[in-house]
């Protein structure tokens, strides 16, 4: 009986043995990551839908554009589309689609990423049509696109059927055969293949989106073929959403086949994030700016620190219906009493870099200080104290005479960088401004009724045709802009630039429309470009991103 | 007893009338809207959402047919697909009425600012977390909170009666905003004992919980306290000692139950402010819950939001409330409902 009992516990710690150096292998690679996610849920993972960072994030992963963006260099390289040919105007584009792409979803009754099939049980490939029926419906008015500014102006006939006056049939978008899609421009552009990398423009699921409505992207429902499949959302503030591997993505050269089983986002404010990371539950996590000092200081987190250039442009814009930066003098005057540095350095502390152009030097044709030394705006208080005296002699006033207001919406940072400002400007120029504040909602419908307000401008496609054109400085889109400015020389240099055929020529005309737009007769004063920071733990193998989202099928976990 | 109910039922509906009409006229006399972005909206998107979603008809319009939405029950045999505008709450079928015949209720519409999820997804999915971490919060404020009451009140003047209230004071002084992330920086990462956030385990409950009730049971230790004290000078108190009970008996059976009416009094609102007050809490331990919806919502001008969650917890108050007046009666007999 005692033998018996004996030989039970040890085939028991056996199989316990067995068992554990099985799992020990078998132990999926999971990353938890809760960079540029936001604290809130997730607002929606339809591509057509989608607008802020996060949202993109995760498409960006469940789906391949036809185009798709490196993440390192901002190039567009062949996503679903083993290549593309363009007609010799330069309108037509001819994309050859993969074949070999299925569309999956996630059984959570089996564990597994399953291929779908359609209403004959055949299997479902992405083919031109998806793309095609993608396109149209990130177009049309009934879907209701934030993004329709951006993707309205490009394909012929879009912009016509975006605003309810064309009809679908009438957008150039055909799909010769499943494989081979054919899109025809409203204007030729070396800027083209880079919207084609947009979520907006993935391949969508008509069938599913027919049949659930806006919850076919609910994790039982939805349609995918990226290198990750959506496995479990947790939706809610402080939620998470799981993406788990697809091992039916064939894997290309620019999107390979995932090292990482699971990746799940975690929906955590950043002082939150901080203390997972130092209790070691986190894997990615981003740093509060009042932790920067204390981050840098300590070995072991200084050690799992990066710096990484962000995509956005802090700027105040001004009201150019308002005295007195109804003169373009005093709006340049304001512009160089913002000591720039003073900001970079004693507010902000990440690395951020002072502004002298508007649009971010990482962005493709985008001209950089290297090249335009003279370049763009710089912080100057003498010359911007002369420039306003003159102003003031010219319209017989005195800096007592203004009331003025700055704009932004309520944010710590917002406000201190705005307090220092307040306090330049008034020791440079001798203004009095009062600063007001709101909350985001009220912000946006009443910036244009100050007379300066923060704004900050990020890339939708890295080119710097998103920072002159859509941002709303040319004047098509004029209703867009608070500032109310325009300036019919930027309108016709920024459209010469969207047209030439070279990065060289591009780059000169981008560079002569800056000077006028933040020098000459500036409509805004850019103050600094955005940086990326983020902690990673040990036994990662990542790669930096530079257009904010991360391609995490090409990163590693060995530890 | 029934009558009581009914009456207080018909009051309620009468409150949260007015706080809808209050909340729904409020929101819509402050700039922005849930469609607005820093990018701008085009004008046919902006007209095509507002169509869509009922926002371009006349306001007492649409407030009308918000309230029919909410309120009147559909009995319908069409074909049904579940949409972002078209999701209810109640979904009864009535197979004596025909097969495919539903009773229809309460569609409190879709989130406006995120169009993937409608109202009634987050109180199922999210309103259960808030409501968990309310009760723990209430569970953990009571078991400290009422024994230590009656510890100092015992041990009148001595230490342990110090010492309780002086964990009381500090309860009451100390904010959860400072409290909350102590806890989570000691056990979380200094000593790794439990996790820092998140909701879902045990393990994961406690820290919240405790952070959330702590401040709370403060206010019941003292108020415990007094009330006992002030019972146990009073007449029958006197009588049951006479008649020979155990002091045990006679504080718990005897003293205790009376002692707690002015407790149970603060414990229905207080189980409301819990629930509905977990936005810090929240917030800090990142819990999915309702409360940061709540706030959230506000600023986001995601209207049906803002008027789904004020009207449930306008419910809730109003509710926790009659069944404080319910346990009144239980507790003391001489308390007429009517």
């Amino acid at each position: 009986m005692k033998k018996g009992l004996f030989f039970v516990l040890l085939l028991a710690l056996f199989v316990a043995l067995i068992g554990g150096v099985v799992g020990a292998q078998d132990e999926p690679k999971v990353l938890v990551t809760g960079r540029q996610m936001g604290s809130s849920d997730i607002p929606t993972i339809d591509p057509a839908l989608a607008e802020d960072v996060p949202s993109v994030q995760v498409i960006d992963e469940l789906f391949v554009g036809l185009v798709r963006i490196n993440e390192e260099t901002a190039a567009a390289e062949p996503g679903m589309a083993t290549g593309w040919t363009v007609s010799d105007d330069g309108l037509t584009y001819t994309f050859s689609i993969r074949p070999d792409v299925p569309w999956v979803r996630y059984n959570a009754g089996s564990g597994a990423v399953e291929q779908l099939t359609d209403a004959d049980g055949n299997p479902m490939f992405v083919t031109a049509q998806d793309f095609a029926y993608g396109i149209l419906r990130a177009l049309s008015p009934e879907t209701a696109s934030p993004y329709l500014y951006v993707y309205q102006p490009w394909i012929a006939g879009g912009l016509a059927y975006a605003s309810g006056e064309g009809a679908m049939e009438d957008v150039a978008i055909r799909a010769v055969d499943a494989t081979t899609l054919e899109v025809t421009m409203a204007r030729a552009s070396s800027v083209t293949p880079l919207i084609f990398g947009m979520w907006g423009f993935m391949a969508q699921p008509q069938s599913i989106i027919d049949e659930y409505a806006e919850f076919w992207i609910d994790p039982e429902n939805i349609a995918t073929y990226g290198p990750f499949a959506l496995k479990e959302w947790v939706r809610g503030d402080g939620g998470s959403l799981t993406m788990i591997k697809n091992p039916l993505w064939p894997g290309t050269d620019a999107v390979p086949s995932s090292s990482i089983d699971e990746v799940q986002f975690v929906f955590l404010d950043e002082t939150v994030q901080l203390t997972n990371f130092e209790a070691g539950t986190l894997d990615v996590s981003e740093v509060p700016g009042t932790e920067i000092d204390r981050v840098r200081a300590s070995a072991e987190l200084s050690a799992a620190y990066a710096v990484s250039p962000g995509t956005c442009t802090y700027y105040y814009g001004f009201n150019v219906e308002r005295e007195p930066f109804t003169d373009a003098r005093a709006r340049l005057a304001f512009s160089m009493a913002i000591d720039r540095a003073a900001i970079t350095e004693d507010v902000l502390g990440a690395g951020e870099i002072p502004a002298n152009f508007f649009a971010l030097p990482s962005l493709n044709a985008a001209p950089v200080l290297a090249q335009f030394p003279e370049g763009g705006v710089f912080s100057d208080a003498a010359a911007a104290s002369a420039l306003w005296e003159e102003y003031l002699t010219d319209v017989g006033k005195s800096a007592s005479d203004f009331n003025l207001t700055l704009f932004h919406n309520e944010n710590t940072l917002h406000s201190t960088i705005a307090q220092a400002i307040q306090q330049m400007w008034s020791e440079t120029l001798g203004v009095t401004v009062q600063i007001a504040t709101a909350d985001f909602a009220t912000y946006l419908d009443t910036r244009g009724n100050y007379d300066v307000y923060r704004a900050g401008w990020c890339y939708d496609y890295p080119d710097a045709h998103n920072f002159y054109y859509d941002a709303g400085f040319h004047s098509d889109l004029i209703e867009e802009n608070d500032t109310h400015w325009t300036n019919s020389d930027y309108d016709a240099l920024i459209d010469q630039g969207f047209a030439a055929p070279t990065v060289e020529e591009r780059i000169n005309l981008y560079a002569q429309a800056e000077q006028i737009l933040v020098h000459d007769d500036p409509a805004m004063a850019p103050i600094y470009y955005y940086v990326t920071d983020d902690l990673t733990a040990p036994g990662i193998t990542r790669t930096y991103s530079n257009i904010t989202r991360e391609h995490y099928e090409k990163w590693d976990i060995n530890r | 007893m029934a009558v009581f109910i009914i009456r207080r039922l018909l009051w309620m509906m009468l409150v949260l009338l007015v706080v809808s009409a209050i909340t729904f006229i409020l929101l819509r006399s402050v700039p922005g809207g849930p469609f607005n972005t820093e990018r701008g909206v085009p004008e046919p998107v902006q007209r095509s959402l507002e169509e869509k979603f009922n926002l371009s008809a006349p306001l007492p319009e649409q407030y009308l047919k918000y309230l029919t939405d909410i309120t009147i029950p559909r009995i319908t045999g069409e074909e049904f697909r579940r949409s972002l505008t078209n999701d209810y709450l109640i979904n009864m079928p009535l197979p004596f009425l025909g097969e495919k015949t539903y009773l229809r209720w309460m569609n409190f519409g879709p989130s406006l600012r995120v169009r993937s999820r409608t109202v009634n997804q987050l109180f199922l999915e999210n309103l259960p977390i808030s409501f968990q971490l309310g009760i723990a919060a209430l569970v953990v404020a009571v078991a400290i909170g009422v024994p230590s009451g009656v510890v100092a009140a015992l041990n009148r003047n001595s230490w342990l009666d110090y010492l309780s209230m002086g964990i009381a004071i500090t309860g009451v002084s100390v904010s959860i905003i400072v409290s909350a992330p102590l806890l989570q920086y000691l056990f979380g990462v200094q000593w790794k004992l439990l996790p820092a956030s998140g909701w879902g385990t045990l393990q994961q409950a406690i820290l919240p919980s405790f952070a959330l009730g702590f401040t709370y049971s403060a206010l019941l230790a003292r108020l415990t306290r007094a009330s006992l004290l002030q019972v146990m000078t009073e007449d029958y108190v006197r009588t049951a000692r006479a008649k020979g009970l155990s002091e045990r008996v006679v504080v718990i059976i005897h003293a205790l139950k009376n002692a707690l009416i002015p407790v149970v009094t603060v414990i229905g609102p207080l189980f409301a402010l819990l629930v509905t007050g977990t936005f810090v809490a929240e917030t800090i331990f990142a819990i999915p819950g309702m409360g940061r919806y709540f706030v959230t919502s506000v600023t986001n001008r995601d209207f049906t939001v803002v008027m789904g969650t004020i009207l449930l917890y306008a419910g809730f108050l109003v509710l926790a409330n009659m069944v404080v007046d319910i346990l009144y009666a239980w507790l003391d007999p001489r308390i007429r409902l009517s």
